[in-house]
C-alpha cells in the first residue's frame, strides 16, 4: 500500500533526470551530474547536495542500487550507481504521466485557440 | 594547494548528518574538485550550503526493530535539537561569513552589519563587569564605533 501511493506521486525534476541517466548505463556520481547537464542542453544543472539527496531518496525506494564492483575496472574505486527495474517501472510511469499532460495541453490549446472561432 | 572555496565546502560538508557525510561526503568533495576546474565552485558550495539546510531539518526515521510481517512502525515524535542547534549555527557561521566579506568590500556598509550582529554581545559582556570598568569598556566601544563610522 505504501508503495503504492509512492509510485502514484509525481517524481522531482532532479530525481527524473537521475533515473533518465542512469537509464542508459551505470554511472557515477560526476557522470550523473553531466550526463544531466548534457540531456537539459545545460539549462540544468544540479549539484552534489541535490543529487545525492535524490539519490539516497532513490536508493530507500529501491528505484537505484549500488552497481556491483565486478561490472567495472578493477583501479575505478569510484562508487557507481544503477536503476532497477522498479526503478525503469517507475520512470515509464512517469513518463506516460507527463505524456497525457502534453497530449491534454495541446488539446486545450487547440480547443483555445482563435482560428478555431 | 588548497583554496578558501575548498576549506568552506569541507567546513559545509561537516555540518552535514554524520551518516549522509560518511556515506556521500568524500564524493561530494571529489565533484567539487571537479567543477572547481570548471569554475562552477561557486554553484556548487551554494548547493552545499542548501543541503545542509535539507539534510538537517528532514525527520529521518528512526531504525526499525524487525517485527513479525512488518505490521508495526515506531515513529519518533521527539524534536530533533541537534538539527537545530547545527542550522543556527550554521546560519551564525554564514552571517558573520558575509559580516567579514563585507568589511573588506564596502568598509561603510559593513559598520551598521557589525553592530546588528555584534552590539548585544558588547552590551552582554559589559553587563558582567564591575561599574567602573564597564563605564570604560562602553566609552571605548563608541570610540571605535565613532571612529569606523568617519
Amino acid at each position: 500500500m505504501k508503495n503504492d501511493s509512492k509510485s502514484s506521486q509525481p517524481l522531482s525534476a532532479a530525481a527524473l533526470y537521475i533515473l533518465l541517466a542512469l537509464a542508459r548505463e551505470d554511472m557515477h556520481g560526476y557522470g550523473i551530474i553531466q550526463e544531466i547537464a548534457r540531456e537539459s542542453g545545460d539549462n540544468y544543472r544540479i549539484g552534489p547536495g541535490t543529487l545525492y539527496d535524490n539519490l539516497k531518496k532513490l536508493m530507500e525506494q529501491k528505484l537505484v542500487i549500488d552497481a556491483p564492483r565486478s561490472s567495472r575496472a578493477r583501479d575505478d574505486d569510484r562508487r557507481f550507481y544503477r536503476i532497477t527495474s522498479a526503478g525503469k517501472a517507475t520512470l515509464s510511469t512517469e513518463i506516460d504521466r507527463m505524456h497525457s499532460i502534453v497530449m491534454e495541453a495541446r488539446l486545450r490549446l487547440r480547443e483555445g485557440s482563435p482560428s478555431r472561432a | 594547494m588548497t583554496s578558501p572555496l575548498r576549506i568552506a565546502y569541507c567546513a559545509i560538508l561537516r555540518l552535514h548528518p554524520v551518516g549522509f557525510r560518511a556515506e556521500f561526503g568524500d564524493e561530494m568533495l571529489w565533484i567539487f574538485d571537479e567543477e572547481s576546474r570548471c569554475g562552477n565552485s561557486l554553484h556548487v558550495l551554494l548547493d552545499g550550503l542548501r543541503s545542509v539546510f535539507v539534510q538537517n531539518l528532514r525527520p529521518t526515521p528512526p531504525p526499525q526493530p524487525e517485527t513479525a510481517n512488518n505490521i508495526y512502525i515506531e515513529l519518533d515524535s521527539s524534536l530533533p535539537s541537534e538539527r537545530y542547534a547545527q542550522v543556527i549555527i550554521t546560519v551564525m557561521f554564514c552571517s558573520l561569513c558575509l559580516t567579514l566579506f563585507m568589511s573588506m568590500v564596502v568598509p561603510s556598509m559593513s559598520m551598521p552589519l557589525n553592530r546588528v550582529l555584534f552590539h548585544p554581545i558588547g552590551l552582554f559582556s559589559q553587563q558582567a563587569m564591575p561599574h567602573a570598568q564597564r563605564n570604560r569598556a562602553s566609552l571605548s566601544w563608541e570610540e571605535t564605533t565613532r571612529r569606523y563610522a568617519r
